[in-house]
Order: C-alpha cells, then structure tokens, then sequence
C-alpha cells in the first residue's frame, strides 16, 4: 500500500488538534448541568475517578492503535482494527469508526453553525433592547420549532450551515498540517482567550451590579457545595462515567486518525495525557465558571437549574449579556459564541479527518476527491437534522450516533485491545518512545477496569429505568413488577416505551413518529453502506495482491 | 460559599491546572515530533 507523507507539522499543533477534537460545546454546557444535577461539589469525586480509570486508559488505547494502523498505512478505524487480531470481523468493528464520525458530523455542524450566527447577531446588536420572551422566540425561529409544519427552517440557519459546512470542507482539503493544524493553532488560544475573559467577568459579578440579583459565588456555592449522600446513587455514578465519556471524544476513531499520522517511535504517552488535562482544563476550570455564575448572577438557583443545559447557552445567555450595556454585550455575546465555535469547529475537523482517510486510504482517492465525496455525504446526512429538527431527526442522531454506537465501539476497543491485541503488546505499543513513564499499575486497569467501567455505562444507556431511580427499579423488578425502562434509554426507544400514538399518518400528514423512524432507517442503511464499503474494499485489495500487484 | 465547597473546588482546580501545566512544559521543552531531513530520508527509503 503507498504511504501517505502527511504528517503533524508541530507537537504543540498535535496536541492542540487532539485537545479541540475533546475540547467541544458539551465542556461549557453538559457539564455544569452534569454537577449541578448529580451531586454538586460530590460530582467531581466519580468524575476524576472515572477519568483516571477510564477516560485516561481509553485515551492511551485509542492512540496506541491510532499509531499501531499508521504504521500499516491505515488512518481510519477499519484498518486499524483489522490489524489489532487476525479475525475478519475486527475491520467491521472499525465500520463504526466511520459511521459515528460521519453522522455526528453531520449533526455538530448545523450545531456549530448555530454559534457561527450567534456571533454575527451578537456582533450586529440584534439582541440589544430584546426581552428575554423575544431570545427565546428568536431562537425557535432561527432553528425552526415554531408552529407545527413538518419541513420548517429558517433562511438564516441554512445560511450559517452552508458557511459552516464550507469552511469545514475548505480546511479539510488544505490538509492535515495546513488545514487543521492550523485551525487548531488559532482556534484553541482563542477559545481559552475567550474563556478566561468571561470567566473572569463572571467571577467578579456582584450583587446589586449591573443588575444581578446574587454574587458570582453563589453560583459557584450551587455548583460546587457536595451532596455526599449522592454518592450512594448509581446515577450519579453513571453520569459521571458518561461525562467523561463524552468529554474526551473517545468511542469515536477520531482520535485513532490523528495519532495514525504519528511515526511509530513517537510519544503517545505524554501527548496523550497532556491533551486529556488540556480538556479537563477547558471543562472544569473554564467550563464551570461561565454559565452557572452569570445564570445564577442574574436568574437565581432555581431558574438556573430548571433551564441549564444547550438551550440556556443559546436562549438564555445572550439576554442575561444585555445587563452589561450595549458594547460589552457585544464583546461578550462573541467571545461566548465564538468560544462555542471554536470548541465545535476543532472536533468537527476531527471528525471529518477519519472519513477522508477513509476513502484516501482504502479507495485510494487523492484528498481533495475525498474530501469532496465526505462533504457530498456529510451535506446529505445534515438535511434531515435542519429540515425536520423539531420532529426528533437531530435527537435521533444524537441518540444513535452520539451515544449508542460511541460506547459500544469503545467497549469493542477495549477488549479487542486488551485481549485480542493482547494487553502485553499493547502496553509495549503504549511505552514505545514514550515521554512520561505511565505506571504499571494502569496495565492492570486496562485489561479488567476499563472494559467493566465502559460495560456499566453501556448497560448504564441500554437498560436506563425510569427517572434515572435504580435503587427502585432494582426493588421492583425483585418484587416482581418487572423492569421499569425509561423512554429515553436505547431498549425504551426501541420499544416505544411511553408512546401511545404510533400512527406515521393524520390527516394525511406525516407525523414525528415516521420522521424519527425513517430517520432511524437513514442511520441504519448508512451503517450498512459504510459496513459494505470496507467488505468491497478488503476484497478489492486481495484480489490485487492475489495478482501479484500491489495496490 | 460554604468553606466544604470552596475548598473542593480551589482543590480541584489546582490539581488540573498544576498537572497541565506540568505535562504543556514538558511538551514545550521538546516540542519538534521529528526531524524533516530525517523524514525525507526515510520516506525516499521506504519508496
């Protein structure tokens, strides 16, 4: 197979490029919900834990096989996995590398694109004088949820997303030193620019200032006062595992394609633990010190923890901005949303890298063709989450791709790491040319903890009960009454737990139950194209080796 | 802010910022992955 020559250009630019691919909206968003909803300052005890038994092994995994594939000329997961056993099956394991990387795509950057037009309607001051009532109807405008029409979106939203999109595919074609390299040398400083200037403002807020009703620290008192007893919650322990879980990125083959353009004798151990920190940085120094102090600066803890989450960010944010006056609602209305993009664009990058290698390596396509079949595929899997948003395709996305396949191919991983590759090889993969001597200890929480931790936050999604009470669906279903599922875990889904009406037509009007399950479908027939695509392209390639030639 | 919370959160931060920081210097003290002469030597070897 011809080697490709890409390589990183710079280490920093390496390791800012795998911190933005972690690095994404959920630091600044899902984590201050994750705290404030599970335990307060209690939070961080399973959260630290699981990312040294989890989050911190997974990232040693992935980059050891990121590198192990480089070495074989492989830069996407299909390949990668194929070289970790001699079974035939591990190449379609590595289908869901390309699979979660392509849809979450697809979804992240009409996300993204959000952000992009947030800083522009920041920046042009039209949400000065605006009431909180009008944000808020301003952003069911902008993204389509008003009324009831089965295919609504605004202009302004299809045009972010176009530029959005276009500038994704622009910097995916420059490379990967001159395109997302770059991007991240840029866009990293700023996001942390950006957030340190709003932390800061929310820090010094005080009472009776510019409007607010608490000082900075009682949101910081919400955030971080520890609820012990929650510890004794399973829930809280699974949200913990989870937030980590998706804080890193890993489960996705993005993190596997950058260290794949990593020769074979280079570092993985430091770099990978630097940009592990360099994200829990962004998260829990930065990322807990701007929505909840300005929420609960302005809104009180009871609003803050009704509404915290994505939409606070985009519904509530840029009001609460408008306290500080014209100019600096300006300033801080971009720097928040600018942050937010930058935090999107980086891991959206990643995202794309895997598939245009994908098709570079296993089809033999040069860039610019590859990234010109990814951006064709990527703009087709979008329009379901733009035109019918508010008819559950986005959610379903986030669901399937985002959540289910993300853990099932990191537990695959795992055990194909540690038991296929055989963890004796794999911790030697792991120290070779390593910079930071990685305790022995970790060999052991490998093969046997992080499979188990990864296991629990699988059963964790597949089986959720109701309300998220395992204490009492554990009591139920020993009492007899069965397991009570709740609707949003992936069997609850699967069986429509909850849904009463299940007609696809009224009035001869599709209804959210066919968009959901054709968007299903969608997600299902592009796993199998993709699973397709590497059966033809391992066939492809015996063929021509059987013929003696090399291709 | 009750001290219990104030001091898990100022704990918290010093634990990750100090390892960041740590872990950002070493990376900075050798910061070239490899050498471009080198490099080319080895791709035109393995072509």
């Amino acid at each position: 197979m011809e080697r490709t020559k890409e390589r990183w250009g710079t280490r920093i630019g390496l390791v800012l490029a795998m911190a933005g691919n972690a690095v994404g909206l959920g630091n600044f968003l899902r984590f201050p919900a994750q705290a404030v909803q599970n335990g307060g300052g209690a939070f961080i005890i399973p959260y630290l834990v699981s990312f040294v038994l989890m989050g911190l092994p997974l990232l040693w995994i992935e980059w050891a096989i990121g590198r192990h594939g480089g070495k074989y000329g492989h830069h996407s997961a299909p390949g990668m996995m194929d070289k970790l056993g001699h079974s035939r099956w591990l190449k379609y394991a590595g289908v869901f590398g390309i699979f979660t990387n392509l849809t979450i795509a697809a979804y992240y950057t009409y996300l993204e694109s959000w952000t992009l037009g947030y800083v522009w309607y920041s920046l042009t001051g039209v949400f000065h004088n605006m009431s909180a009532h009008e944000v808020r109807d301003f952003f069911f405008w902008y993204v389509g949820a008003e009324g009831n029409p089965i295919i609504n979106v605004s202009p302004h939203a299809l045009f972010f997303f176009i530029l959005t999109f276009t500038l994704n595919v622009w910097i995916l074609s420059r490379g990967l030193s001159k395109g997302i390299e770059t991007a991240s040398k840029i866009g990293m400083p700023l996001l942390f620019i950006f957030g340190v200037f709003l932390a800061v403002r929310a820090l010094t807020l005080n009472a009776g200032e510019l409007n607010a009703i608490n000082d900075a620290l009682v949101g910081l008192n919400f955030l971080w006062n520890p609820k012990f007893e929650s510890l004794a919650d399973p829930k809280v322990w699974l949200a913990a595992a989870g937030q980590i879980f998706f804080t890193l990125s890993v489960g996705m083959g993005s993190i596997h394609c950058y260290a794949a353009y990593l020769r074979e004798n280079e570092d993985i151990a430091l770099n990978a633990t630097t940009a592990g920190f360099t994200n829990e940085f962004v998260e829990v120094v930065l990322g807990g010190s701007i929505i909840i102090p300005i929420g609960v600066a302005y809104l009180g803890l009871d609003e803050v923890q009704r509404i915290v989450g994505l939409s606070m960010g985009f519904q509530t944010m840029p009001t609460l901005f408008q306290n500080w006056g014209p100019i600096l609602a300006a300033v801080a209305g971009m720097a928040w949303f600018g942050l937010l993009f930058f935090a999107g664009i980086t891991s959206s990058l990643a995202m794309g890298q895997p598939v245009v290698a994908f098709f570079h390596d296993e089809f033999h396509l040069d860039r610019k063709h590859a990234v010109r079949v990814y951006g064709v595929l990527l703009f087709i899997l979008a329009l379901p989450t733009i035109l019918f948003f508010s008819h559950g395709a986005f959610g379903e996305y986030d669901d399937w791709s985002g959540t289910f396949s993300l853990v099932l191919f990191a537990l695959i991983e795992s055990i194909a790491f540690s038991w296929i590759f055989g963890i004796d090889r794999g911790w030697e993969e792991i120290q070779r040319g390593a910079e930071l001597k990685i305790p022995i200890f970790f060999k052991f929480v490998m093969k046997y903890v992080t499979p188990l931790f990864l296991l629990g936050v699988f059963s964790g999604s597949l089986i959720a009960p109701k309300e998220g009470d395992w204490i009492a669906a554990f009591s139920q279903l020993f009492s007899g009454k069965g397991w009570p599922l709740d609707p949003n875990s992936i069997l609850g889904k699967i069986f429509r737990v909850g849904v009463t009406d299940t007609r696809y037509f009224i009035d001869g009007e599709p209804t959210s139950i066919f968009i959901v399950d054709m968007t299903r479908l969608l997600l299902l027939v592009t796993f199998i194209g993709i699973a397709c695509a590497v059966a033809y392209a391992w066939r492809h390639r015996k063929v021509q080796a059987e013929k003696g030639r090399t291709p | 802010m009750t001290t219990t919370a104030l001091i898990i959160m100022l704990g918290t931060w010093a634990v990750i910022s100090y390892f960041t920081v740590r872990f950002f210097l070493r990376i900075f003290r050798s910061p070239h992955l490899h050498n471009p002469t080198e490099d080319a030597l080895e791709d035109q070897l393995k072509e």
